[in-house]
């Protein structure tokens, strides 16, 4: 997992936050990018592609900033696939991006050990 | 520590995550921040209270964060930050032209972000 974190960033956001604020960024990156990922099938489903597309580009962009380089790499290539051509909902190239994305998410979870985020 | 004692400042992101990873890190440098999720939102901020610093995201729903820009030119000289995850090719002077002090590209270089807020809110 800790190679899936870029650590010159974490290491920068921490001489200018708390531990405990940097944790709370995660667990509001978690949540936001489980929605994000609920709004990619709704909007997917009804070919709102761009709608798709902005969803997957603001996880790239928050990941980045939190210093989770492999999920904004996943988001990055998600992104440009979609740009590039159609994807169908139910094809193997959307599904193999959509579990890898949730995948990291799950090992994010995992790594900060914020099981109780759905209380927040 | 009094309010007089913080520069304000209006961040202007569509991300709350990183509308809050500011927040949490401009704290650390006295700063008291304002949020804006848009691009009029960020116009109708600015018309309610005077601010030391907006730091604008260039993607910005409803009005971009270039054209956000040129407007507050027409009535203020507050220094603009321009941060952008997408630049879309666009060449840095078009950021310089709008009227923004300095441009950043994500991912954030922290540091150079808090020395540009010292810079322009000492």
């Amino acid at each position: 997992m800790q190679e899936e974190i870029n650590s010159a960033t974490l290491e920068t956001l921490l001489q200018h936050m708390s531990k405990d604020d940097y944790l709370e960024l995660v667990k509001e990156f978690v949540l936001n990018t489980e929605l994000q990922l609920q709004n990619i099938h709704y909007n997917a489903f009804r070919a709102e592609s761009q709608a798709v597309i902005r969803a997957v580009h603001s996880i790239k962009g928050n990941a980045i900033s939190l210093g989770f380089d492999l999920l904004s790499h996943q988001s990055a290539e998600f992104e440009k696939a979609l740009k590039e051509t159609e994807i169908k909902t139910n094809s193997a190239i959307f599904v193999q991006y959509i579990s890898a994305i949730a995948k990291s998410i799950e090992n994010l979870v995992d790594y900060f050990n914020i099981d109780d985020r759905r209380r927040f | 520590m009094t309010d007089v004692d913080f520069k304000k400042v209006l961040v202007a992101e569509d991300s709350s995550v990183i509308q809050n990873l500011l927040k949490k890190i401009l704290l650390f440098e006295n700063c008291k921040i304002t949020s804006a999720k848009d691009g009029q939102s960020v116009l109708d901020q600015f018309e309610l209270e005077e601010f030391d610093l907006v730091i604008m995201d260039i993607n910005l729903p409803k009005l971009d964060g270039l054209e956000a820009t040129r407007q507050i030119r027409q009535k203020s000289n507050i220094p603009i930050i321009g941060i952008s995850g997408n630049a879309q090719n666009l060449s840095e002077d078009i950021f310089f032209k709008a009227g923004m002090n300095e441009y950043m590209q994500k991912p954030l270089d922290y540091d150079k972000l808090i020395e540009w807020v010292k810079k322009y809110t000492s």
